[in-house]
């Protein structure tokens, strides 16, 4: 999957899964996948079956001109962007990109703000970008919750077993 | 005679068709480099009569003094499955054959048939290569094949005598095909090509001669304009190009000079999606270049229609 454009620098796996916990979990609420090779309705088939079956989605829209696949996620269930990769891959088409929503609260973990999602492996970095400075000013440092929509890439940290993921804000609501 | 060979290897080559994915929808009679869409068991058959009543002697018509007429119907029943997800599918099919050779001989109008299922096929098709951009597309899939004698292929008419070759329900050799699949799709448009090499092998001293089959198909998506959200009904129109090369038959060690020969088929078809898992589609095939060796009975058309019923 192509990274999104990101400047960030990466905590290791080992640090963000310390066992700290962070101050509230995080809810991914919607998935936008788009991808490669989706030419043909007969062919989204294979495609609409794999990601109805990944854990938690709740509801699929398969967008065929535009290469794109929309997922609703069941409340209080949990995402695997690694297991929405596959089921594209094994559909029969190349992932280009993910956008996510995703409800929580921020915490700053090492220098770095994370999102956690409960019930799940998966460990969000957020990017240090613009929105990202707009969202801190609008808190204050208040515990509100907010929703994040942004792109997910995905960030290896080598001699580590966790593959934590990094979301790109590009739209945020204070809740 | 009647050239058996090319009825035979036709079903045959039908009942190798699998895959539903393809341009738009897959083509009606080429192959498509999609090994998708088929999580776990599918469904596939259509029905196909094909007509042969001009006799050819060296490309030309001539009469027929026994104003032979053939036609059959072939229902094959095809049964694929994703053995590795996006890369290995292997299947197994089998059709259901209904053929009559209609002749007059000494005066008397006389029909020799059989029906029953032929000759078990079983394919296993790999993906070699899979180039993806946004909304299109380019595949290119291995396709191998063998073919069991588990038909019929020593039937008798009602007096004992053996049926043509061309008649019986299987070919009595284990045979072999191996090919290559292309497939590009880009939006409303879709090109599959496919060439398929058949090596036909010995039983009871015949053997039919090796054949290259290939096909070329081109498929435009006329309804809608813009494809939104799946599934949706969509209908797409084909224009196929079928060849076949057969070699000559031979028996006995001696090779029978009224056979093989290149047949080349103009096929335009259509095909309509209801919902996601079905495809309603029919074709009719006509010969545009019947270069056949000898005298041999020449096609005059094939009409094929069917489904594609992804029901797993």
């Amino acid at each position: 999957m192509r990274k999104a454009n990101l400047t960030l620098s990466l905590l290791t796996a080992a640090a963000l899964i310390s066992g700290v916990p962070l101050s509230a979990p995080a809810q991914v609420e919607t998935a936008a996948v788009k991808l490669d090779g989706l030419s043909c309705a007969f062919c989204a088939y294979g495609l609409e079956k794999r990601l109805k079956k990944v854990e938690g989605v709740e509801k699929l829209d398969i967008q065929v001109d535009r290469g794109t696949a929309n997922l609703t996620v069941k409340k209080g269930k949990a995402l695997s962007i690694e297991a929405v990769e596959k089921a594209v891959k094994d559909g029969g088409f190349t992932p280009r990109e993910i956008a996510l929503t995703v409800t929580g609260r921020l915490a700053e973990r090492g220098g770095r703000t994370v999102l956690t999602i409960p019930d799940s492996e998966e460990v969000f970095l957020v990017g240090p970008n613009e929105q990202l400075q707009k969202i801190k000013e609008a808190l204050k440092g208040a515990d509100k919750s907010v929703r994040l929509t942004g792109k997910v890439s995905q960030d290896r940290v080598e001699g580590h077993a966790g593959h934590p993921y990094a979301l790109s804000v590009e739209r945020f609501e204070i809740l | 005679m009647a050239n058996w060979k090319v009825l035979i290897l036709g079903v045959g080559i039908l009942g190798l068709v699998a895959g539903p994915a393809g341009a738009q929808g897959p083509p009606i009679n080429t192959e498509t480099a999609f090994v998708t869409g088929l999580n776990g068991a599918a469904f596939q058959a259509f029905a196909l009569t094909m007509k042969k009543s001009k006799l050819l002697k060296d490309g030309s018509k001539v009469p027929d003094p026994m104003d032979r007429e053939v036609r059959v119907v072939a229902v094959p029943l095809m049964f694929p499955y994703e053995l590795v997800p996006n890369r290995l599918v292997v299947g197994a099919g089998m059709p259901y054959l209904d053929k009559a050779l209609r002749l007059t001989r000494d005066g008397i109008r006389q029909t020799l048939s059989d029906r029953g299922f032929g000759d078990l096929s079983l394919f296993a098709k790999y993906q070699l290569l899979q180039r993806d951009a946004p909304r299109r597309t380019t595949r290119v899939t291995f396709k191998g094949g063998l073919k069991l004698p588990t038909g019929e292929h020593e039937a008798t008419d009602g007096e004992g005598s053996l049926l043509p070759r061309g008649l019986q329900l299987g070919t009595g050799s284990v045979d072999y095909s191996a090919g290559l699949i292309f497939t590009h799709s880009a939006g409303r448009l879709g090109i599959n090509a496919d060439a398929v090499y058949l090596f036909n092998r010995k039983a009871d001293e015949f053997e039919f001669g090796d054949a290259l089959n290939y096909d070329l198909a081109v498929g435009y998506r006329v309804y809608p304009s813009v494809y939104g959200t799946y599934p949706s009904p969509y209908a797409t129109v084909y224009l196929e190009a079928d060849g076949q090369f057969n070699r000559k038959d031979r028996v006995g060690g001696q090779t029978i000079e009224d056979s093989g020969g290149h047949t080349l088929f103009l096929s335009p078809g259509v095909q309509y999606v209801p919902f996601g898992v079905l495809a309603l589609e029919a074709s009719v095939q006509v010969p545009i270049l019947q270069a056949l060796n000898g005298t041999q009975l020449g096609t005059d058309f094939v009409f094929k229609a069917g489904i594609q019923w992804l029901a797993f």
